[in-house]
């Protein structure tokens, strides 16, 4: 499992927007604040790869001006591996 | 405990991090629904403060670690630098601990393939060469280069080996490349380095000013402090001032384009309507402000330059009014494109009384061939309307990496420098030799050769034996194609600490495993004059081990061990004790050993328990002295800040019929640097897998290439083939282009030329003349 937390702060207007969006996500715990323009996410998800796939959604969703880490249990800490491969093919 | 129970568990903790972010970020703030407060340290996880391995912003993160592992990370509530928040390559920092081609053997070249060699074999051999080498060459025949990834013991490891024991000054860093300028900057300014201010000047500033950074993806935790700020209090502006449009340029209020290298004649731009418009402080420039002449046309240190010597004269306020009458935001208009109106508008807001101003720069400012003066110029706009070293009135230079401040400005791990001296300061050497225990005529009094300089020395035969540590040259350097033919002379001795293989590994004669980061203990020092203490929190893999203790065995090995700690668990201690004597004046005393330990980091100078967060004011600051005012800028002798008459000068390459192009290189969020690390974790690696070059999508549209597609870049350096990318992240202004230099499979840095700032010897990665050639 991978589960990480995050501030999501819309762009002006768009708030109730990237809240609809984010509560449709599968995965998506969506916390909206009651005084501020800001909504805290929990995401919960299978795997790393599934968790990747997220973030990568959530970085390029519309209406989003900033979105910052602040919580994240790893499924996985081992690296990568493709880049050693890339390395000894060149070499 | 079930797997339902521990995951339930870890999702409060996660909603737990967020509202104890929120809540340090933005006091009062409510949530629709009541987050449980989950004690961050239950669980079979233990959690230990640390900043972040990479930016200099230095965020305190919490590493969480479960059977000898790293398994998670949360933004540190406690840190006033980031309040509980991380970007991305916090997030996935531990990560790049874990990549499977991690160096955990050292190695040794044989037959012209590195192979594993027992540790100890392989410093025996590193202490032989030195000493063979020192033997028949002399001491300045070997060098060591670093990094300001060292951490504080490290750096001051191996300055006292090479400039206390072996009597060479012959260190330099990689922050040579990226923090120059802003040292040469403040000190010409301001006679001591680093900012007056800090990072919660960004809770009053009214206004920040952008200087050529892209925050939005640099700086990003800083970044949305800035946003909060303007979501928060009405009124706030952002104002982006950049040679391309970015993500920071589409959140900011204004985004202003620029022509490469004209930021110069902005600035005094700025300066000439502030004076012309009487927004001067009169009375803060009168009492606290001398003006300065320099030289002029004082070309780019490129070779058989001689080194720069400045000439300052001083000038009165009438040359300073003349000066700037070369820069009315009509002539400023017609070197840079920024409209008159604009230039004016950018005056109106450092002008207004009612405003408190923040200057933010990193890169774009500093790898620059001016790169001082225009530290100099920024300084210059603060001085002359008084708007420095208060709450929100704040030129603020930034860093990149996470200890050039702690470790190479601090230290003092270049040529010409000592801890907390210089090395043509007899005082300075003096007191070294002091501290250290050697003698006063040991440490050399003339400096050697900055870091281009070294690599020139290597070609020339003049260096023979190199050791690298936490840095990766081979990518990282100007013009590298002609360095790596330096280092690969038969006759030149490489030596390299580092934790996975890189170009520079592939270059060595012996690898030596590194411990990394929470592997071993250690300090950072971040932007903001703040020192943050991490224990080690896991163990090295392999026979990796630290570089400071790397270079105590080496030390030992080369009969130097008597003037170094003897036990490895307590010499970073024992380091830091002895560093922190070369600091023992209010201007820049240092928090002791425990002090650090106890606490997410802690700003100097600390001075009687408390923190400084705006030096030069005597309310704030206990190093200034009442009898000069409410300002006291203590680092020059005449206790003035100085504004420098510094113009706008052609940059030494420019676009032409052959190469039409500017090139500028840079960074993307997902990669640090030259991607050694961050190229180890996967869905940084997966994001950004290789290097790209933007183009305006006009001139990919004349080129006849389209997004994705490849073309070849040529400088009269060399030449390198990339994708094109339009309008992905950026996009650069029609006639330039823009290239990210982390791959090391796609080296734009043989492209780059090795024109220097020739005050501070920076590099300019910003700015050179190429052509682009579809591949067909």
């Amino acid at each position: 499992m991978a589960v990480c937390s995050y501030l999501v702060f819309p762009a002006v207007g768009e708030r109730e927007a990237v809240h609809a969006k984010l509560t449709e996500m599968p995965g998506c715990d969506v916390v909206p604040s009651t005084n501020r323009d800001v909504l805290m996410l929990i995401t919960d998800t299978p795997g790393r790869q599934e968790d990747d796939r997220l973030r990568r959604s959530l970085e390029v969703m519309p209406g989003i001006e900033a979105l910052l880490f602040t919580f994240g249990e790893l499924p996985d800490t081992r690296g990568a591996s493709v880049l050693a491969d890339d390395r000894e093919d060149a070499r | 405990m079930t797997v339902l129970d521990r995951r339930d568990f870890v999702k409060q903790t996660a909603a737990a991090a967020a509202a104890a972010a929120a809540a340090s970020l933005m006091p009062g703030v409510a949530f629709a629904r009541e987050i449980e407060d989950v004690p961050a340290f239950a669980g079979d996880v233990t959690w230990n403060k640390t900043p972040c391995r990479f930016c200099g912003v230095g965020c305190g993160l919490l590493v969480g670690v479960e059977d000898g592992r790293a398994v998670a990370v949360r933004g540190d509530p406690d840190s006033p630098v980031n309040r509980g928040l991380a970007c991305v390559k916090g997030y996935h920092s531990v990560q790049a601990l874990y990549g499977s081609d991690r160096i955990t053997r050292a190695q040794i070249r044989r037959g012209g393939r590195l192979v594993d060699v027992p540790i100890e074999e392989a410093l025996d051999l590193v202490a032989e060469r030195m000493r063979e080498t020192i033997a028949e060459h002399g001491e300045d025949s070997v060098a060591i280069y670093g990094s300001g990834q060292w951490t504080i013991p490290d750096g001051y490891a191996a300055s006292k080996l090479f400039k206390g024991a072996i009597g060479t000054n012959n260190v330099e860093a990689n922050a040579r490349l990226c923090m120059a300028s802003a040292v040469t900057g403040f000190l010409s300014s301001f006679g001591a380095d680093e900012p007056m201010g800090c990072y919660e000047d960004i809770d009053h500033a009214d206004v920040f000013v952008l200087w050529g950074n892209n925050m939005a993806e640099m700086h990003p935790v800083l970044f949305s402090r800035m946003l909060d700020e303007r979501r928060r209090r009405g009124g706030v502006q952002i104002v982006d001032l950049a040679t391309r449009t970015t993500r920071t340029s589409e959140a900011a209020d204004r985004s202003l384009l620029f022509a490469p290298h004209s930021d110069l004649a902005i600035a005094n731009g700025i300066c000439h309507e502030i004076v012309r418009n009487n927004w001067v402080d009169r009375d803060f420039v009168r009492r606290h402000v001398a003006f300065k002449l320099g030289r002029t046309g004082i070309g780019f240190a490129q070779d058989g330059d001689r080194p720069f010597s400045e000439d300052a004269s001083d000038a009165s306020w009438e040359e300073f009014v003349d000066f700037l009458q070369d820069y009315t935001p009509e002539r400023v208009e017609q070197i840079s494109g920024v409209p008159a109106a604009d230039v004016r508008w950018l005056a109106s807001l450092y002008g207004d009384p009612s405003r408190r101003v923040m200057s933010l720069w990193c890169m774009g400012v500093n790898q620059h061939t001016r790169g001082t003066w225009m530290n100099n110029l920024i300084y210059n706009i603060h001085l002359l309307v008084g708007k420095i070293s208060t709450p929100g009135n704040s030129p603020f230079s930034l860093t990149g990496q996470p200890s050039a401040c702690g470790t190479v400005r601090e230290v003092g791990t270049l040529t010409h420098a000592l801890p907390g001296g210089r090395v043509t300061n007899a005082a300075s050497r003096a007191r070294a030799a002091q501290i250290w225990g050697v003698p006063e005529d040991r440490i050399p009094d003339r400096p050697t050769h900055h870091t281009v300089s070294m690599f020139r020395a290597v070609e020339r035969g003049d260096i023979r034996f190199m050791w690298v540590q936490v840095s990766n040259p081979m990518v990282s350097l100007p013009d590298v194609n002609r360095y790596r033919a330096a280092v690969e002379q038969d006759d030149r001795f490489l030596v390299v600490s580092d934790v996975y293989p890189t170009p520079t590994t592939d270059l060595a004669d012996v690898v030596l495993p590194a411990a990394m980061w929470i592997e071993r203990e250690g300090m950072f020092g971040n932007s903001e004059r703040r020192t943050q203490h991490f224990d080690r929190m896991i163990d090295p893999p392999g026979d990796a081990m630290a570089d400071s203790w790397q270079l105590i065995e080496v030390a030992r090995r080369l009969g130097h061990g008597d003037l170094f700690p003897d036990g490895e668990e307590e010499h970073v201690r024992a380091l830091w004790d002895e560093y922190v004597q070369f600091h023992d004046d209010p201007d820049h005393r240092m928090a002791s050993y425990d002090e650090l330990r106890g606490r997410p980091g802690v700003m100097w100078p600390f001075v009687d328990g408390r923190e400084t967060k705006w030096r030069y004011r005597v309310e704030s600051d206990p190093a200034a002295d009442p009898e000069y005012g409410e300002y006291d800028f203590y680092g020059h002798p005449d206790h003035r800040a100085w504004i420098w008459l510094r113009p706008y000068e052609a940059p030494p390459e420019w676009p032409d019929e052959e190469y039409p192009f500017w090139l500028s290189t840079g960074r993307v969020l997902e990669h640090w640097h030259t991607g050694s690390m961050t190229r180890r974790i996967p869905v940084l690696h997966q994001s950004v897998p290789e290097a790209y070059v933007e183009l305006h999508p006009g001139d990919a549209e004349a080129l006849g290439v389209r997004d994705r597609e490849r073309v070849r870049l040529v400088s009269r350096r060399g030449s390198v083939e990339m994708a094109v990318r339009v309008d992905y992240r950026a996009r650069p202004a029609p006639g330039q282009v823009f290239a990210v230099f982390f791959d090391e499979d796609q080296l734009v840095n043989e492209l780059t030329l090795d024109a220097l700032c020739p005050i501070s010897a920076q590099p300019d990665y910003k700015k050179c003349a190429v052509r682009v050639e579809r591949l067909s």
